[in-house]
């Protein structure tokens, strides 16, 4: 398959990438851009672990072919800076077992507080059912999410 | 091996370029099969641009655009909004579209069986049932049925982010089962008791031969057949 230039904005800032334009957003994002919080787990839509937002929505970029969001805003836990509450309460709680899974949740997590900021813990829940934890590390991690809409 | 990916503006012009290709809407069927190299096809038209996305209401019917996704149907209510969202997770259903589900004969396609729904393939309008019957090349392009609500009731592994060892629909005195086969099925045992749950659950189980794989064996799925008819229609009844 041909390359072609794919151009949307990544983290806030205009990209441009030459690729494949079936691949896997998730692969263009940890092979090409380097960007490696979004995370290549099941890679066929089960894990959640690749989870990122295009214009605010959580999709799984394991899945989404690159050429689709040509024009559209992407945003990674990169483009989080560190300075999200989330990331915050996620540290000091220790959400985090192996962390494989916390790039997808931290996504997921703010997804859901931003058309929802006072969740039950029973919408969080519901938010994180795309998100596995191999740990089994929910309680700490739904916690931590209860904790930073408060 | 994938070797060309179309993104066309319009279902016409996907209708144009579509002999031989594979169709893909949200991609959380086709794209696994694209990245596991088990894809037949070596072209791709994809749907994303092709305009088909949209729920429109009047004159009591609902029209769904094939590629609404399963997070925007998931607004509906009824039978079709149950069961658009208890796919998958969020980000799941931001991508996976009604379109999409209806060809794979998924949850969603259960539902919109028991609402008696059409499909719009552009130069014609079959059943849904007709549907899987004989999609050939054509486009789905919407699908649309009655608005009376109905009830969707599902069994799976976990509570969620599963896929189903059965679901079942009822609306306007019509049983349709999924999970039992290659697609959804109306129950004509079940409707023939729909006063009566029980028997009704006893017909449906009776007429199933679902198949085992690593969800469920067949023997479970039929035993959850006869639980998840009778739970439904006593649901349906109660509503």
């Amino acid at each position: 398959m041909p390359s072609e230039i794919v151009e949307f904005e990544l983290n806030g800032r205009p990209t441009e990438v030459m690729v494949k334009p079936l691949a896997t957003l998730g692969h263009v994002l940890r092979e090409q851009l380097e960007l490696r919080a979004a995370k290549a787990g099941c890679r066929q839509g089960g894990c959640g672990s690749c989870t990122v937002m295009v214009d605010g929505e959580p999709v799984l970029s394991c899945l989404l072919p690159v050429a689709n969001v040509a024009g559209r805003s992407v945003t990674t836990l990169e483009g989080f800076g560190g300075e999200d509450r989330l990331q915050q309460v996620f540290h000091e709680r220790f959400a985090v077992q192996c962390g494989f899974c916390a790039p997808g949740m931290l996504i997921a997590a703010r997804a859901l507080l931003d058309r929802n900021p006072s969740p039950t813990r029973e919408e969080i829940a519901e938010a994180l059912v795309g998100n596995v934890c191999r740990c089994t590390g929910y309680q700490s991690i739904i916690d931590a999410i209860a904790e930073a809409a408060a | 091996m994938v070797t060309e990916y179309l993104l066309p503006g319009s279902a016409d012009e996907a209708a144009a370029q579509r002999e031989g290709a594979v169709l893909m809407a949200g991609g959380t069927t086709v794209m696994p099969a694209v990245l596991d190299g088990s894809l037949r096809e070596t072209r791709v038209v994809g749907l994303a641009r092709a305009g088909l996305d949209g729920i429109s209401r009047s004159g009591g019917r609902t029209i769904i655009g094939a590629c609404t996704t399963l997070a925007a149907a998931s607004s509906l209510g009824g039978a079709v909004g149950a069961a658009a969202e208890a796919v998958g997770g969020p980000a799941l259903r931001n991508m996976a579209t009604v379109g999409g589900n209806v060809v794979i004969g998924g949850d969603v396609a259960c539902a919109l069986l028991a609402l008696d729904a059409t499909v719009d393939l552009g130069s014609r309008e079959v059943p849904l049932a007709d549907l899987w019957r004989d999609l050939g090349e054509d486009i789905v392009r919407s699908v649309s049925f009655n608005d009376d609500g109905g009830v969707f009731v599902r069994w799976a592994r976990r509570a969620a982010n599963s896929p189903v060892v059965v679901c079942v629909a009822v609306a306007g005195g019509r049983v349709a089962v999924g999970g039992v086969g290659e697609h959804p099925v109306r129950s004509a045992g079940a409707e023939a008791h729909i006063d009566d749950p029980e028997a009704a659950g006893r017909a449906a189980a009776a007429e199933v031969d679902p198949p085992t794989d690593g969800i469920a064996s067949g023997w479970y799925r039929k035993r959850m057949t006869e639980v998840f008819v009778r739970r439904a229609l006593e649901t349906w009844h109660a509503v």
